[in-house]
């Protein structure tokens, strides 16, 4: 019923009428609709090219569906965080410069109605850019690597983030008198949050290996979270050179800002025998400078090599033996030697083995266990063999935080516009 | 007729604190005896205090229903403060407004339902037409779609704008947009039209059009409180009238108890010879004995007088040395 009447809305069925006149509007689909264009032009010869030198055409085609793709929806968010702004700001300060806010205000709309009535017409001029671009979509979606539902979901995300953008703008615009001060605070405030909250992050990122920052202002940026859900922090994908713009800066995001890391205990299997128990013979060989680092060849009967190398300062690598293939650890279930991916050197004690209780697994990444009591991962009081809490999958506690906070804050600024709204006040301008 | 004279009115005369003196009676040959005694307005002690600005001060005052009730004042008197309180705007400090006995701070949608609102300054949507204009707001009182394309091009109509139904607003001059605006304060037919400052900006004809169309929709039946500086422009049209300064109020009563009660009047003679005289006069009486005694008893060719008197001098000695 509600929903129903929101549709019926009177400030929503004028505003619908009054945002596609003018030039401006078709001046805003144009150019998103050249840009995109313009995008996929250049993707598809860059495609071209490839496949006729290239005979691994099939996995190139995957590559290019999904990274045109994946900048399409790019540009369409990034659209979005410019337009929008644009739309809202003036959407009840300019009906107050203009005097036609209190008639408006004292009909029987009620300030709910008005609120969602503006909210809507923006949102339905989103719609339209949204709808315009779908054939640009669709040639994506022909290049492969691209699915139906991955499309939904970016088609969702899109409108999330002027969702999101919109609600904070209406709020900044009820709040302020002016439209072209509104405007300005639009625009500030939005930067604040896409840029401000990658410096905060990068600022507070230390390279180490160990996740500094928690994602904090980067869960109210509705452009993380289209990152966070596109793309894939599988590093995988990078190795394999089909990694999207979304891949990348998914791996970035889930680098810089996993929310709450999954711990868990670093058991035998995940270490290569030959630190556990072989291995004197690199007693005191690494001065701690190093990582250890994994390499993966893919042999000539398929099958994958890894070998386990340790890089110490300037001295050349050194191979361990008995690390390859597999690690050359034989134990069932046995989760190769991923676990040990970027541990420093220094791990390994004066006798080369490795002191398996001094560690543990935050996101699958090895941390010493007392920067993950440092970092609030594991309880001070946690000892070697104590259950660890496991706090769920990080990804999903990103989207998940995410969505919670841009809610909030969507709500929040709605509340904000209809409280502004109501009348009677206590001061008014007359 | 709703502007003719009210002879057994009271009168009323101002006191120091504001306060009303008796209950103003009015009566109506056109309105069925229930509305005689009926209070379409009744504010009591109602102040809106700014910071250290008391905008309306201790003002109470009863509006008759089917009465064309004047406000008047200088600007900064508290007219739109007040009538902001009476359309939901605002939230008076202390007393009470009461809208056909619905009290607009608390039950705003109430009052909304009878009251017509018209604010001084034209919120006007520059992109629509003169009918689209008013079947946004017909919509935003929830007139159902079927009844609203009716509803406008009657109300244009009324004021006057039927040629001009698909108009862009921005096309129209001063005194249709101001007729236009009147007609929105009108699409949910209003019991109660407040209308601020309604003349401002309008020239001589329009002011004229604009007071006839007032004079016919209290013809309708409807209460209408008006506010206006021009003091002239009310004393015509108004059934009541209250004086109001500094947010107080000075005195209210019928139109012609105010307009008597300011005592003698000044008469500006002018000759057919280009002399100009001033005279006094008590009364109507006395100043119909003055011109007689001038033209027939002194034989002189008087071109015009212009009688100084009236709501407009009744104001002046009302406000008088209190005006800041």
């Amino acid at each position: 019923m509600s929903a129903f009447r929101a549709l019926r809305n009177p400030v929503l069925e004028r505003e619908l009428i009054d945002q596609v006149r003018g030039w401006r509007p078709a001046a805003i689909v144009t150019l998103l609709l050249l840009l995109q264009g313009w995008i996929l032009y250049v993707s598809y010869d860059n495609l071209q090219g490839n496949v006729s030198i290239n005979n691994n055409g099939a996995v190139d085609l995957v590559k290019q569906g999904a990274t045109v793709f994946a900048i399409l929806v790019a540009v369409m968010i990034g659209w979005m965080t410019m337009v929008v702004p644009g739309l809202c700001a003036a959407a009840i300060a300019g009906e107050r410069e203009r005097d036609t806010l209190l008639p408006l205000q004292i009909t029987l709309m009620g300030p709910w109605s008005i609120t969602l009535g503006k909210l809507l017409s923006s949102l339905g001029f989103v719609l339209l850019l949204v709808v315009a671009s779908a054939p640009l979509m669709v040639v994506a979606y022909l290049m492969g690597g691209v699915t139906i539902g991955q499309i939904a979901t970016a088609v969702g995300l899109v409108m999330w983030t002027a969702f999101v953008w919109a609600c904070l703008c209406l709020a900044v615009s009820a709040l302020l008198q002016r439209t072209v001060r509104a405007m300005v605070t639009c625009y500030m405030l939005i930067f604040l949050i896409v840029v401000g909250s990658m410096v905060y992050t990068a600022l507070n990122w230390r390279n180490d290996g160990v996740q500094a920052s928690r994602g904090g202002p980067l869960l109210a940026n509705p452009g993380a979270l289209a990152i966070d859900v596109l793309g894939s922090p599988d590093p995988d994908l990078e190795r394999a050179g089909i990694a999207t713009p979304f891949d990348k800066a998914a791996r970035w995001l889930h680098d810089v800002s996993a929310w709450e890391p999954t711990v868990t205990e670093l058991s035998e299997t995940d270490v290569p025998d030959v630190f556990l128990d072989g291995g004197g013979e690199f007693g005191g060989m690494f001065s701690g400078a190093g990582n250890v680092i994994v390499t993966r060849e893919v042999m000539g009967d398929g099958s994958m090599m890894e070998t386990v190398t340790v890089e110490d300062g300037g001295m050349p690598a050194t191979t361990i033996p008995g690390s390859e293939p597999g690690d050359g650890d034989s134990d069932p279930g046995d989760s190769g030697t991923d676990a040990l991916e970027g541990m420093p050197a220094w791990a390994l004690q004066p006798d080369g083995t490795f002191d398996i209780d001094n560690w543990i697994l935050v996101d699958g990444s090895p941390v010493p266990v007392q920067d993950a009591k440092m970092n609030g991962w594991l309880p001070m009081s946690w000892d070697p063999g104590d259950v660890v809490g496991h706090r769920g999958d990080p990804a999903k506690n990103f989207t998940r935080n995410a969505l919670i906070l841009q809610s909030g804050l969507a709500i929040i600024s709605l509340g904000i516009v209809a409280w502004r709204l109501r009348l009677p006040k206590e001061k008014i301008r007359l | 007729m709703a502007d003719q004279p009210i002879p057994d009115a009271e009168s009323v005369e101002p006191t120091p604190d504001g306060a009303t003196t008796g209950e103003v009676q009015a009566s109506r040959t056109k309105e069925p005896p229930a509305a005689h005694t009926e209070i379409a307005v009744d504010i009591a002690n109602l102040t809106k205090v700014y910071g250290d600005l008391n905008a309306v001060d201790d003002l109470t005052l009863q509006v008759p229903r089917g009465s064309i009730y004047g406000l008047i004042g200088p600007n900064g008197a508290g007219k739109s403060t007040t009538f902001a309180v009476l359309a939901t705007m605002l939230k008076p400090t202390s007393g009470t407004a009461k809208v056909f006995g619905a009290d607009p701070s608390k039950d705003a949608k109430a009052v909304r339902r009878m009251m017509g609102y018209m604010p001084d300054v034209l919120g006007l949507y520059d992109g629509l037409d003169a009918a689209s204009y008013l079947d946004f707001f017909a919509s935003g009182y929830r007139i159902p779609r079927r009844k609203r394309k009716e509803l406008t091009g009657s109300l244009l109509e009324l004021v006057d704008l039927d040629g001009k139904a698909k108009t862009q607003v921005s096309q129209l001059s001063r005194g249709m947009k101001q007729r236009l605006s009147l007609a929105r304060a009108l699409i949910h037919d209003p019991e109660l039209l407040i209308l601020d400052e309604p003349a401002s900006g309008l020239d001589p004809r329009a002011r004229i059009e604009l007071r006839d169309l007032i004079r016919q929709l209290a013809g309708m039946g409807k209460t209408i409180l008006v506010s206006s500086h021009i003091l002239s422009e009310l004393q015509d049209l108004c059934t009541d009238v209250a004086i109001l300064e500094a947010g107080k109020l000075r005195a209210n009563g019928p139109t012609e108890t105010i307009s008597a009660g300011s005592g003698e009047r000044v008469v500006t003679v002018i000759f057919a010879d280009g002399a100009r005289e001033t005279f006094t006069a008590a009364s109507d009486d006395e100043q119909v004995e003055l011109l007689r005694r001038l033209i027939v008893d002194d034989g002189r060719a008087v071109l015009s007088f212009r009688s100084d008197a009236g709501l407009e001098r009744a104001f002046m000695t009302m406000t008088e040395g209190i005006v800041q």
